[in-house]
Parts: C-alpha cells; sequence; structure tokens
C-alpha cells in the first residue's frame, strides 16, 4: 500500500501523550536558571540558522517527495534531525550555553518517549482486538444484513464518526472502507463517494477526543485545556461532517447488493479486551485529571494488565493460539527490517494492519525526526519569529484558520508541534478552534490526513486524489461551517 | 544532568540490556535435550538467587537519574503504608520474574504492572501530602532515561542485524576456518583477539562474536566448546578492565573523572593474568582436531563494509554527541541509524537484494546469535521499561535512600570493593558500578582502581555474572551452561585472587 503519509495518518489518528517542552508549568519548576522558559536564543539571523533551515527544507522535500523516491519518510528527518541538533549545540554552546542545547534535546526526547509509549500501548490494544477478531465479526455483520447502499453509506459514516474518538482515524478509516468495498463492489460511484465520507467522519470524529487524534492529544498533554473541555467541540465536528455528507449523498445511488456469504467469530478474550482497553483510556485520563501524572502511566498499567491477561488466556487456551502473545506489542510492532516469519503462523484474517505493520515504524521514526527538527529549530528561535509574524500579524483566528489549510497540504502534527512550541497567547476558544481546524482541515485533501492516505491505498484507483478533488468544496463548505458554528456555540470561551 | 548522559553511553546500554535479557537466554539453554535435566534446576537456582540479589543492587542506576537531573526531591515514605504497599508489590512482581520458567510468563508483563502501579501509588502517596508536582517530575525522568535507552539499543540492533544480513559474521568465521588452524592454535586466537579487541569494544559484542566463530569452527567437540567459551567470557571481561573504552565500569569511572585515562592501564598486567591462568587450565582440557569449514553462501554481500564502517562512526559519533556537544549519545545513534537506512535506500535503488536474516540452512539457525536476540528484544524492552519504573518509584518513595545509606555505613573501601567483585559475579557489572558511583565513597585511587578491576573480573566467576557470559550462555545452547562454567570457577577465583594481589602489589605504592 502507499506508504505516503501512512505515516503521518497514523500517528494523525492515534492517541498520544505529549508533553511540550518548557511549557508545562512542572516543568518550569525543574528548569534550571539556564532553561529559560522559552529555552531558545536568538540565532534566526546567524548562518548556522540559515542552514539548519536549509536542511530542515531539504529533509521536507525529501518527505514530500516520498512517494516518487520510494524513501520512506522516517529517513530523512532521522538524519535531519541529528545534524541540525549538531548545529544547534555548536551554535548555544559558541553563544555561552553549553548545557542548553543538551537540556532541551534531552527535553525533546523525553516528549517523544511518552508519545511512543503512549502510541505502543494504543497500538497493542488495537492489534489484540484484531487479533481476537472484533474488527472482522463487526465487518462481517455489516456486510451479511444486505443493507442498501445508502444505508451502508450512512451507516459508514456514522461508525466511522463513533469509533474514531476512541480509536484512532486510520483504523477506523481501513476498516470502514473494507465493509465499502464488500459491499459496494464494482460500484464505483457508490465507493469513491462512500469513501470520501468515511475520510471526512473519521477526521471530524477524533477532532473533539484527545484519543481519536494525535494533534487533540497534544493540545491536551500540553495541559493547555482540561480533557473534557474538548468535548464542546463536538457540535463543530458533527456539522463538519454532515455538510458535506449530504451534499455527497444526492449522487449515493439507490440498490441493494446481494447479501454477502461470511462469517466470523469473536474468539475467547475479545470483549474483555476490548473492555480493558476502554478503562486502560479512563486510567489515562484520570492518571492525569486527579492524580496529576503524565497520561502515559495509565496507559502502561493498561498494558501490563493487557499482557497479564493474555498469559491467563493463553494457559486457558493451551498453547493453540500461540499467536495471541506473538500479537501483543512483539509482532504488532516488530522492527522494521525484521523478517517477522510468524506472520503465515497468523489466524487466517483480514487483517488490515499487517501492510500497517511496516509503516508504524516509519511513522514512530518520522515522528522522532519530527521533534527534533522543530525542537531544534525552535531552539534557535524560529519557532518565534513565525509565531510573531502569523499570530501577532494576523490575529489569533486568522492563524487558526490558516493551520486548518496548511494540515491539509502538510503534515498535520508538525503543524501542531510547531504551534504548540510557539505557545502563542490565545484564549480557550482560539485553543479549541486550532485543535478542530488541525483535525478536520486535513479532510480537504485526500493526502491531508492519515486515513485519506489509507484509503487511498486501500480503493486503489477508485477513491484517488482527484476523486476526493472533486468534492472539495463540499468539505471546505463543512469546514468553513464548524468554524462559524464553534464561535457560535462557544461563543463564551473567547473572552 | 550531566551524570545521566556519561551513564549513557555505548556499551553500558547493550550490557544491560542484555543483562535484563539473561534469564530469556538462560531459557535457550536448555534446548539441547541431554543436560536439560541436570542444568534445569541449578540454572533456576542461579536465576533465582541472582535475580533476588539483584532487587537490591538494580536498585541505584536511577539514583544517579533522579539525583543529577533535577530539583525535585522525593518524599521520605518508607515508613507510611503507601510506601509499605509498593515494597510489597514490587517484591510480588520480582518473584514472578524469577518464576518465569516455571509459570512460563515472560518477565515484562509482572514488571510492567507492578511499575506502573508503584506510580499509581506513589502519585496517590504524593497528592496526600498535597504536593501535585513533584511525583510527575520524577516519573517523566524515568521516562526521559528509559527513552535515552529504548532510542540508543534501538539503533545499536538494528546495526549488528544489518551487518549480520550483510554476511559479516559468517564470513569472518569462515575465513578463520581456511586458514587451516587447529583446535588449540584457534582456542589461543580467538582469547587472545577477544582479551585485545574488547579493550576498545563492547565486551558483549566481542563476547558474541566470537563465540559464533567458535561453534562454526567445531560444533561438535564439546569440550572445546565448553572450554573456549569460558576463554571467550574470561577474556572478553578481562580485556576491558585497563581501558576505560572496553568496559561500561571502567567508562564510568572515567568519566566521573575520578581516575586519570592513563592510570587505568596500570591494571593492565592484573588484568592479563586473570584471563591467562584461566586460560592456560583450560587449554589442557579438550582434545586437540582440525577446524570445520563450513560451505555455504557466507561471502559478504555489497555494502557490508560500509556498514561496519557506519557502525563504528556512529559509536565514536555518539561519544563525540555526549562529551563535546553535550547531547544526548542517543540522538547521535538515531543519525547514524537514518544514515544507515538512507544507505540501505542506496542499495535498493542499485537493486542489490535484501537477504533475509534466516542464514542459508537450517542448521544455521541454531547458531544464529540475533534469533535469540530479536525472540527476546521486546520482552527485554518492555521488562526493562518496568525495571526503570519500579525502580524509579521506589526511588521516590525514598527508599533508595536508605539503601545506600545501609552500604555506605557498613563496609569499608577494601573490604567492599573485593566484595564487589564477588557481588559482581551474581549480578550484572553496570548496576554495580551506578551503585558504587552513586554513594561516592572517598577513596584513594588505588582503591578506585581496584572496584574498576573487581567489578569486571569478578563478574567472569559465574557465567551469569557477565553480559558476556549471559550472551555466550544463550549463543553456546546447552553446551556452554552455568554448570559447565561453575566447574572451572576454582581456576577462575584463582586468577580473581592472582589479580587483586598483583594489582596490591603493583599499583598500591605508586598511586
Amino acid at each position: 500500500m502507499s506508504t505516503n503519509n501512512t505515516a503521518r495518518s497514523l500517528l494523525a489518528n492515534m492517541p498520544t501523550s505529549r508533553i511540550i517542552k518548557s511549557v508545562l508549568p512542572s516543568l518550569l519548576l525543574l528548569a534550571s536558571p539556564a532553561y529559560s522558559s522559552t529555552g531558545t536564543v536568538s540565532l534566526t539571523n546567524h548562518w548556522i540558522g540559515y542552514l539548519c533551515l536549509a536542511i530542515f527544507v531539504c529533509a521536507y522535500a525529501l518527505v514530500i517527495a516520498e512517494e516518487t523516491l520510494h524513501l520512506r519518510k522516517s529517513k530523512p528527518m532521522m538524519v535531519a534531525a541529528g545534524v541540525i541538533w549538531i548545529l544547534v549545540a555548536i551554535a548555544v554552546s559558541n553563544h555561552g550555553d553549553p548545557e542548553l542545547a543538551g537540556q532541551t534535546a534531552t527535553h525533546n526526547l523525553m516528549e517523544y518517549g511518552e508519545l511512543f509509549l503512549f502510541l505502543l500501548v494504543a497500538m497493542t490494544y488495537i492489534n489484540a482486538m484484531d487479533e481476537r477478531g472484533v474488527f472482522e465479526a463487526l465487518r462481517v455483520w455489516l456486510v451479511t444484513q444486505g443493507f442498501s447502499l445508502r444505508t451502508i453509506y450512512w451507516i459508514t459514516g456514522v461508525l466511522a464518526f463513533v469509533i474514531s474518538p476512541i480509536a484512532d482515524n486510520l483504523t477506523t478509516a481501513l476498516l470502514m472502507a473494507t465493509v465499502v468495498m464488500a459491499v459496494g463492489g464494482s460500484n464505483k460511484a457508490f465507493v469513491t463517494v462512500a469513501c470520501i465520507n468515511i475520510v471526512v467522519a473519521a477526521n471530524a470524529g477524533g477532532a473533539f477526543s484527545p484519543f481519536g487524534d494525535i494533534t487533540t492529544l497534544m493540545v491536551w498533554q500540553k495541559g493547555i485545556l482540561p480533557f473534557q473541555t474538548f468535548f464542546k467541540l463536538f457540535i463543530p465536528s458533527v456539522i463538519n461532517w454532515l455538510i458535506p455528507a449530504v451534499i455527497m449523498f444526492s449522487v449515493v445511488p439507490k440498490g441493494k447488493p446481494q447479501a454477502k456469504d461470511d462469517s466470523a467469530e469473536l474468539l475467547p478474550g475479545a470483549i474483555i479486551i476490548t473492555g480493558m482497553f476502554l478503562l486502560t483510556i479512563a486510567m489515562a485520563v484520570s492518571s492525569h485529571n486527579f492524580l496529576h501524572m503524565p497520561p502515559v502511566l495509565g496507559m502502561l498499567l493498561g498494558l501490563g494488565f493487557l499482557k497479564i491477561y493474555a498469559y491467563f488466556l493463553q494457559q486457558k487456551e493451551g498453547r493453540l493460539s500461540s499467536s495471541l502473545n506473538a500479537n501483543m506489542a512483539e509482532q504488532a510492532l516488530g522492527m522494521e527490517g525484521y523478517d517477522s516469519s510468524d506472520q503465515s503462523a497468523k489466524l487466517p484474517s483480514f487483517n488490515i494492519f499487517k501492510s500497517l505493520e511496516r509503516a508504524e515504524w516509519d511513522t514512530l521514526m518520522f515522528f522522532y525526526g519530527i521533534i527534533l527538527c522543530v525542537g531544534g529549530l525552535g531552539t534557535l528561535g524560529y519557532l518565534q519569529l513565525v509565531s510573531t509574524a502569523m499570530y501577532g500579524g494576523l490575529g489569533a483566528t486568522w492563524a487558526n484558520v490558516i493551520v486548518g489549510f496548511l494540515s491539509a497540504l502538510i503534515d498535520n502534527i508538525p503543524v501542531m508541534f510547531a504551534v504548540i512550541s510557539m505557545l502563542p497567547d490565545m484564549n480557550d476558544g482560539q485553543w479549541l478552534l486550532v485543535t478542530l481546524t488541525a483535525g478536520v482541515g486535513g479532510s480537504m485533501l485526500s493526502i491531508g490526513s492519515a486515513a485519506g492516505v489509507a484509503v487511498m491505498g486501500q480503493a486503489r484507483g477508485t477513491y484517488t486524489f482527484f476523486a476526493h478533488l472533486k468534492w472539495s468544496w463540499a468539505i471546505f463548505l463543512g469546514y468553513a461551517a464548524s468554524i462559524g458554528a464553534h464561535f457560535w456555540v462557544n461563543s463564551a470561551m473567547f473572552s | 544532568m550531566s551524570v545521566v548522559r556519561n551513564l549513557i553511553s555505548v556499551t553500558p546500554i547493550i550490557c544491560h540490556t542484555m543483562f535484563i535479557g539473561n534469564s530469556a537466554f538462560l531459557g535457550y539453554c536448555q534446548v539441547l535435550p541431554f543436560q536439560v535435566r541436570s542444568s534445569h534446576l541449578h540454572v533456576n537456582m542461579s536465576s533465582l538467587i541472582h535475580r533476588i540479589v539483584s532487587i537490591l543492587l538494580l536498585s541505584v542506576i536511577p539514583i544517579s537519574v533522579l539525583a543529577s537531573g533535577n530539583e525535585a526531591h522525593p518524599i521520605d515514605f518508607t515508613r507510611d503504608w503507601t510506601g509499605l504497599i509498593c515494597l510489597v508489590i514490587f517484591v510480588i512482581g520480582y518473584l514472578l520474574v524469577a518464576g518465569e520458567e516455571p509459570l512460563s510468563m515472560k518477565k515484562s508483563k509482572p514488571m510492567l504492572v507492578a511499575g506502573s502501579l508503584i506510580w499509581v501509588i506513589a502519585a496517590i502517596a504524593y497528592n496526600l501530602h498535597g504536593d501535585k508536582h513533584t511525583a510527575e517530575i520524577l516519573f517523566r525522568s524515568n521516562i526521559e532515561y528509559y527513552t535515552e535507552l529504548f532510542l540508543f539499543l534501538l539503533a545499536a540492533m538494528t546495526f549488528v542485524n544489518a551487518m549480520s544480513e550483510r554476511g559479516l559474521f559468517a564470513s569472518l568465521q569462515n575465513w578463520l576456518a581456511e586458514k587451516s588452524y587447529s583446535l588449540r592454535q584457534i582456542y589461543w586466537i580467538i582469547g587472545l583477539l577477544t582479551f585485545l579487541i574488547s579493550t576498545f569494544v563492547a565486551n558483549l559484542a566481542i563476547a558474541l562474536l566470537m563465540v559464533t566463530i567458535l561453534v562454526g569452527v567445531s560444533s561438535e567437540n564439546r569440550k572445546f566448546i565448553v572450554a573456549g567459551s569460558i576463554n571467550i567470557v574470561v577474556a572478553a571481561n578481562a580485556g576491558g578492565v585497563f581501558t576505560p573504552f572496553g568496559d561500561i565500569t571502567s567508562l564510568m569511572v572515567w568519566q566521573q573523572g575520578l581516575l586519570e585515562f592513563k592510570e587505568f592501564l596500570s591494571l593492565g598486567i592484573p588484568a592479563l593474568v586473570s584471563w591467562l591462568i584461566p586460560a592456560i587450565v583450560l587449554s589442557f582440557t579438550f582434545d586437540d582436531g582440525k577446524a570445520e569449514i563450513r560451505r555455504d553462501n557466507s561471502q559478504l554481500r555489497e555494502g557490508a563494509w560500509v556498514v561496519v564502517l557506519l557502525f563504528a562512526l556512529t559509536l565514536v559519533g555518539s561519544v563525540w554527541f555526549e562529551s563535546y556537544l553535550h547531547l544526548p549519545a542517543a540522538i547521535g545513534m538515531m543519525t547514524g541509524l537514518g544514515v544507515l537506512k538512507l544507505y540501505g535506500y542506496r542499495l535498493k535503488r542499485k537493486g542489490v537484494p535484501h537477504v533475509p536474516n534466516k542464514g542459508p540452512a537450517d542448521q544455521e539457525k541454531q547458531f544464529d546469535i540475533f534469533r535469540s536476540l530479536e525472540r527476546s528484544e521486546w520482552d527485554t524492552l518492555m521488562f526493562l521499561l518496568g525495571i526503570v519504573l519500579s525502580i524509579g518509584g521506589l526511588a521516590a518513595m525514598g527508599y533508595l535512600l536508605l539503601t545506600s545509606e545501609f552500604l555506605y555505613g557498613v563496609l569499608g573501601p577494601t573490604a567492599a570493593n573485593t566484595l564487589m567483585g564477588l557481588v559482581s559475579a551474581f549480578i550484572e557489572n553496570v548496576p554495580l558500578m551506578f551503585s558504587v558511583l552513586g554513594m561516592q565513597p572517598t577513596m584513594d585511587h588505588s582503591q578506585w582502581l581496584l572496584v574498576t578491576l573487581t567489578a569486571s573480573v569478578g563478574g567472569s566467576l559465574l557465567s551469569i555474572g557477565s553480559a558476556a557470559g549471559v550472551a555466550v550462555m544463550g549463543q553456546a545452547q546447552g553446551v556452554y551452561t552455568f554448570m559447565s562454567h561453575l566447574r572451572w570457577t576454582w581456576v577462575i577465583a584463582l586468577g580473581y585472587a592472582a589479580s587483586i594481589g598483583l594489582h596490591f602489589v603493583m599499583n598500591t605504592g605508586s598511586l
């Protein structure tokens, strides 16, 4: 499948933990005098600064050209991160503070570590649920019911919107796309529109939940907004999805395809593992809200429980299902370049994740590169510069709307990470706005979100960039309307 | 902060993880049908002891992390009910880890639960105490520490994998065999090479490489493999002692600025003796013979040397990152990994096929180092996370302070340092050295040299005492076991005693 942006998609959709350097009040507590609250020196006009910028631009150009070069996006980013930090360390120590670079870099690494562990747990749960047949059962149920095309259109849309706040957008979109293709089959017109519908719904659904979208999670982790505040984005998100969905509904063909003959059964423990996942989410939220700890603590505890449960499950089933253990965390995140010879021993399920396994590492490594690159440029003072230009020059509202358009073109994670690192002085309403735009802006182009890219790979040749572009106006209407709705519904927060 | 970064350097991490992973390796030792029964019990017992002893000393790892990284001070909860609960959780978790083999429960599982539970309770305790921030800061420093370890390991393992995929190890082995040396010559060549190379390469890496070659040249001659394996382990541990680059523990002492670079060289003769005594004795224990030549497609594949070069540059670079740029070494490693990946891309574009790591023939599998690494790596990494969290949590409750105060008070330097060597036979020497450095006892230079010597060389006494030994056990499956090493412990102990004696004779006066 196309690896382009899968990474983005994965990350864009996975719940993630994130702390941003220098800003968390708690981190300020431990900040040494050398580590100022911004952690920057101003070297934006220094030759090293320009060099770093050039390196970053080159690396990002390679990322954009991933599709044509078949060069995985993590590779140039990792190298760029290292080179930028070498230069930053040299520049910063020449300007008097040899410790600053190391401290900032270490903070960036820690941010990455939390994010990584958070993703690891979420991914392991999603994989475990898949291995136990949860998604397969859902797919088979939908396919065998003999729904009409129009019913399927709405069901998949609603399910995508409902599932994506909990699971990641990517998984949700892929799952629903499988259903659409199984039901719609050769009906190209239907598959195209239904896929767009799914992508928009998945992105919109993730926007109002920190577990649904990585960018939302970043804002939560940053401690800018409390967990429950994000649900104020619910109505704008619904509108964002409903408007294009209704418009596109006009072209959904009528007709009732034959019910497919298929069967699947839940393996033992499927329900319990799903329940444990919900419990884990609850633990992550409460470790943040009540214990004042990073959410990743709750996630790790949940992972531990899952592993223990898998042990007992395995004991009960005898040695028969060795694939269960293999699938949890080990195979699920097999290292890139390692041959996973156990792959064939897996259950013969449709396993939408198999193709993603390799992309997962690519994504995680890409993330590493992005965080360190942006962190390095931030240390040199560039983020301050952009922040001043965008948020100072244009005003918060327009800047945040532009963030949405940017996220349709480039990965929304670096965009959001940059915004959070700038930490512009905005009220809560504006923070919600940028959360919304970064989350749903990506729907406007098929390459703008992880979900879109993944579905493009799944429904190759049917749902394409241009097929999506044909409906971008409708999605744009939804985008505009959701922003308007946010200003209207949450007007109290803009003071 | 600097302490943390100093401690995180190339070798410690690898060895540390190997240590953590050792019970997985212990499991592998039982593959061969004969010996299973006899070795099973002992290995089990020894690993139990090993693990229980390491509870105390492992716990010192995060001391440096916590003590150096920030101004957040743990509150003393050691007599509080919350502290006691944490202790109980930790003990239960550790007992389950010790019971890994009978329960066939992977050791990462209980540890991860224990680690997170301890932190949950620690967070509750701090919140009840009215402190909403300290626990978070301490927890994050744990995560930070783990992330650096993790990324470092990830990069290192990928490199080793790439080298193996390019056929490097197989061809080294063939080269040695084709010279048609006798087994006894090979025994000495391997031992000497190990001793010399380990002065600047991680013990673990060199031991793994050498044992692969060893098994390759004579897979049938069991006595040869046993003697050769012990030889390798002892040589690797001894060789690392007298330069800061060869052994993590030496590196740690050096980086702390406790000793000058050249002072380490005075350990050269004691180290040599500690290897030579057992090596000479063991060389009479096997029958001489001819080496086997394996006819497989073990020629180097395109790009093998480039990968090696990249790896070397990466290792050097990461040290440079740390000592000159004051950046985390992990970033240096990851940059190197990025370059490796770019190089892999170039190879792919040139149409060079990727050869999966399986090896051409099935019998090859048995001796493939990296298969075993692969199998245990996730378990290991997660176990490491559990350990870091558990110990960090206990430290946050104030227990570590208690432990180190106890150790300070009871032991004087000479007795303590000699004891350290004996203890390091039971547990890995890195956490041990962490603990010593964390305590910062006031000792003169010869005492610091002594503890450098004993911590490294003492690990040779038992097969489980060093990362090299554990790795070799995993590699020479069922032939070189805990028991077969134990049979020769007396010889190694002779070498150990001789080296300490020599050190006192040679170095006490002059320093």
